[in-house]
């Protein structure tokens, strides 16, 4: 039980960080990591003590989609949903951009990061974001390590290019 | 080098993977192409801006919820075993303890006073009537 405990303050906040960019809303993201610590719960005896996090947050990831599927489905057959944000950042809260400049980019980073497909915007969160290593997303996402260098390199340039107004005058992408 | 390679690198010399040789060629073609350096300087800030974006704790009534329904379970029968067994037996061999305290007390109370027990309805059936 103390284990488990620990674990749960050691990786909360890389799980309800990743859920919140992934789903937006902050009590999507409360739901979702309490589904997935209580999945881990449940497989707590099977699984190997140093594959958990990377096991706990393969299925935040899928929970997230899940999610996803079913708000998409919701918004197809219900009309007035406008209220349902999907893929965008969550409110930040205090931060330590205090410039009106430094606000703006954050919320243009924001917002560019949402753009991106998956698996592209997962490695760029986990990797720029979450600080995870190139290692620790490979066995994450089940991607080979090469491939994660190309999605993180392919996806900081899209975001570069979007935005790219905010870029000093007469520069490329 | 060219303005074509040094885009196709930056990713990767800003990361520190460029092999040194090709590192020392790109920072050379910087300091003499004013466009590459602040395509250069760019791809930093971004990537500076994304790694400067929040990361959020979960709230502590959330953190507090997940402990509480993993007791519920586990009060509920399941015992540790596997990979955390060894972490876990210092918890487990103390609520064995506590489970056979409680059943030799329960066993001590129930013959100095078997009546002590019996569920209270059947008191009140000896009471006389009125």
């Amino acid at each position: 039980m103390e284990a488990f405990d620990r674990l749960v303050d050691e990786c909360q906040r890389q799980v309800f960080t990743y859920a919140s960019y992934l789903l937006g809303r902050p009590e999507d993201a409360e739901d979702v990591t309490q589904e997935a610590f209580m999945k881990l719960w449940t497989h707590w005896e099977e699984l190997d003590p140093d594959r958990v996090p990377a096991w706990l947050m393969r299925v935040t990831r899928n929970l997230c989609f899940d999610r996803l599927r079913h708000v998409k489905v919701v918004r197809e057959h219900v009309a007035d949903s406008g209220e349902v944000a999907l893929g965008t950042a969550p409110d930040p809260g205090p931060s330590p951009a205090s410039t009106a400049e430094g606000a703006q980019l954050r919320e243009r980073l924001e917002g560019a990061l949402g753009t991106l497909g998956e698996p592209m915007r997962s490695v760029v969160l986990m990797r720029e974001v979450q600080g995870f290593k190139y290692r620790e997303i490979a066995e994450i996402l089940e991607l080979p390590l090469n491939t994660v260098r190309v999605y993180l390199h392919r996806g900081r340039r899209r975001i570069r290019e979007h935005l790219q107004e905010l870029a000093p005058a007469g520069l490329g992408a | 080098m060219l303005c074509r390679d040094v885009d196709e690198r930056i990713e990767s010399w800003l990361d520190g993977e460029l092999p040194p040789e090709e590192a020392r060629r790109l920072t050379a073609h910087l300091e003499g192409c004013a466009a590459c350096a602040r395509a250069a300087a760019w791809a930093r800030t971004v990537r500076e801006g994304l790694r400067g974006l929040p990361s959020h704790d979960a709230p502590p009534a959330v953190v507090a919820r997940i402990k509480a329904a993993a007791r519920h379970r586990r009060a509920g029968g399941d015992v540790l075993s596997g990979p955390w067994r060894a972490r876990s037996r210092g918890s487990l061999a103390a609520l064995l303890g506590m489970a056979a305290a409680l059943a030799v007390a329960l066993g001590v109370a129930f013959r100095l006073a078997p009546g002590a027990l019996a569920p209270p309805v059947a008191v009140r059936a000896e009471r006389p009537p009125g």
